[in-house]
């Protein structure tokens, strides 16, 4: 008999036996096999051991798994899916071509989360699109189409953006501080001109501020927060998502975001692109904490919106 | 007379020992899967989670369109889905894994704050590495938890495929979730070990 055909049998013999007799038992099968003996409990202890359980193993990811299609290669309205570029907890984003007869081109395709509200999502998004279609400015990556997946999931096809976030290319070319600022002039020039056509970003941050191998800046994802309903017009806090570095007081609170939500959270970038070190602690995961740091900003003053964010306000407005 | 769905016929194909009815089977119950978790999302049904056992059942129920069970045909067809179901979910968990490791710029936005949750993915591939383990180990239990975890087939639905008696099918099962259980333990407790380094 094999070693795998021992354990086995000494398994199936004391599994069911009461924690004395067990012992017992295990003393007269085992003898003094020590490596036979530590097998056979190792597994009697994973057996009546209950915190591990395979069935939600796998049914918790399956939801996950199943809930995002494998896309690449597939078509979806005009456009072929090419690749996953990346992902995020509100859906995920493809490369995709846009053939047609004439030309090729390149975008990129988000592809909305289930559980997103999709009619919500869906209505904003006929509401927003002529305004969003309009906003053609060379530093803002342009929207092009919307609409939803054959499995009814909303999506967006945007300007693909060949670039580095902001943070990112000021490290890696190493700008002095005049070209950062130059750089970020640039960027306020086009938050300003989406501010002139009444539309907030909602969700400005370095991921969010792509700069092209030529230097030019290029906002990503122009209204897609409000109309993922991030903005705090929804009426449930939980639903709220935004990135807590970034984060204005009154997107944490919950309160009406405005023109000055975006100018806020440009300050914060601008201070990281300055000072190398965050505005804003990132550990402010719950919304418990962050409310908490709120209500210690208002009290406190907050000393860098003051010396930061309002000279900027006063250049542009 | 009726005119058997080719579903119906590689099952019973597969009943007589046929091993190339499997390759036939296999894209209907590929396609029929897919289609149904795509229903199921469309519902968003809040707070909803897919059962993949549940999906493999009733896929049976479209796919055969027999009015009366047959319960050969219908332990083998959940065999054979059981397999195709636990391809599904290990193949996207691990594309995406490694999406997630190789794209040198994620555009998303929102996503630091809402990534977390998503660590789930590995779950499932540190599953199927164990699942492979143990097939290695012992093959008959792998096949085993495949049926009970993927297909949710009863131990008398693999006793019938496999052809064993029913008991030893209940004590093979119980000795292969004791040992998956310790590999999943073994393998989350190096998992934890490595993210601390």
């Amino acid at each position: 008999m094999n070693d795998w055909q021992s354990v086995q049998s000494i398994f199936l013999a004391t599994a069911d036996l009461s924690a004395a007799e067990r012992e017992r038992v295990l003393d007269e099968l085992c003898g003094d096999d020590y490596d036979l003996r530590f097998e056979v409990e190792s597994l009697l202890a994973a057996d009546s051991d209950s915190s591990v359980t395979i069935d939600s193993a796998i049914q918790g990811v399956a939801s996950t798994v199943l809930d995002a299609p494998v896309l690449v290669g597939e078509r979806i309205g005009v456009y072929r899916v090419v690749k996953e570029i990346g992902r995020g907890g509100m859906g995920s984003v493809y490369l995709a071509l846009r053939d047609d007869e004439e030309y090729t081109k390149e975008v990129a395709l988000k592809i909305v989360k289930r559980g997103m509200n999709t009619a919500a999502v869906l209505r904003r998004f006929r509401d927003e699109r002529q305004i969003l279609a309009n906003l053609d400015h060379p530093f803002i990556a342009r929207m092009f189409d919307g609409g939803t997946t054959p499995d009814g999931v909303p999506f967006f096809a945007m300007e693909y953006v060949e670039g580095r976030p902001v943070d990112v290319f000021c490290r890696e070319n190493a700008l002095d501080v005049k070209s950062r600022c130059r750089l970020f002039l640039n960027v306020l020039e086009a938050v300003a001109y989406a501010h002139r056509n009444l539309i907030v970003h909602g969700d400005l941050k370095p991921a969010n501020i792509f700069v092209t191998q030529e230097g030019m800046p290029k906002l990503l994802d122009f209204g897609i927060a409000k109309l993922m309903g991030t903005e705090s017009d929804a009426a449930t806090a939980d639903a709220r998502a935004f990135t807590p570095g970034y984060a204005s007081p009154e997107q944490v609170l919950g309160t009406k975001v405005t023109t000055a939500t975006d100018i806020y959270s440009l300050g914060a970038v601008l201070y990281e692109l300055l000072s190398g070190e965050r505005a804003q602690p990132v550990d402010m995961d719950t919304p418990r904490a962050l409310n908490t740091r709120c209500a210690m900003w208002r009290c406190c003053g907050r000393g860098w919106w003051r010396r930061i964010c309002r000279p900027i306000w006063m250049t542009w407005y | 007379m009726q005119v058997s769905h080719p579903i119906t016929l590689a099952l019973d194909d597969l009943a007589k020992g046929d091993k190339t009815a499997l390759d036939r089977l296999l894209p209907h119950v590929y396609a029929e899967l897919r289609k149904l978790a795509g229903y199921y999302l469309r519902q968003e049904r809040p707070g909803h989670t897919l059962q993949p056992t549940a999906l493999v059942h009733e896929a049976y129920f479209r796919l055969i369109e027999t009015s009366q069970p047959d319960f050969q045909g219908r332990s083998h067809f959940l065999g054979v889905a059981a397999h195709v179901m636990r391809q599904i979910l290990t193949d996207h968990a691990r594309t995406r894994n490694a999406a997630k490791r190789g794209s040198g710029q994620v555009v998303f936005s929102l996503d630091e704050f809402m990534d977390a949750p998503m660590a789930s993915d590995s779950t499932v591939v540190r599953v199927d590495d164990a699942l492979q383990a143990l097939e290695q180990h012992d093959p008959l239990k792998g096949q085993l938890i495949e049926m009970r975890f993927f297909g949710g087939m009863t131990a008398e639905e693999s006793a019938n495929v496999l052809e064993m008696p029913l008991p030893r099918v209940r004590s093979e099962l119980r000795i292969a979730q004791a040992w998956l259980k310790r590999e999943l333990d073994h393998r989350a407790a190096s998992a934890t070990a490595a993210a601390e380094k």
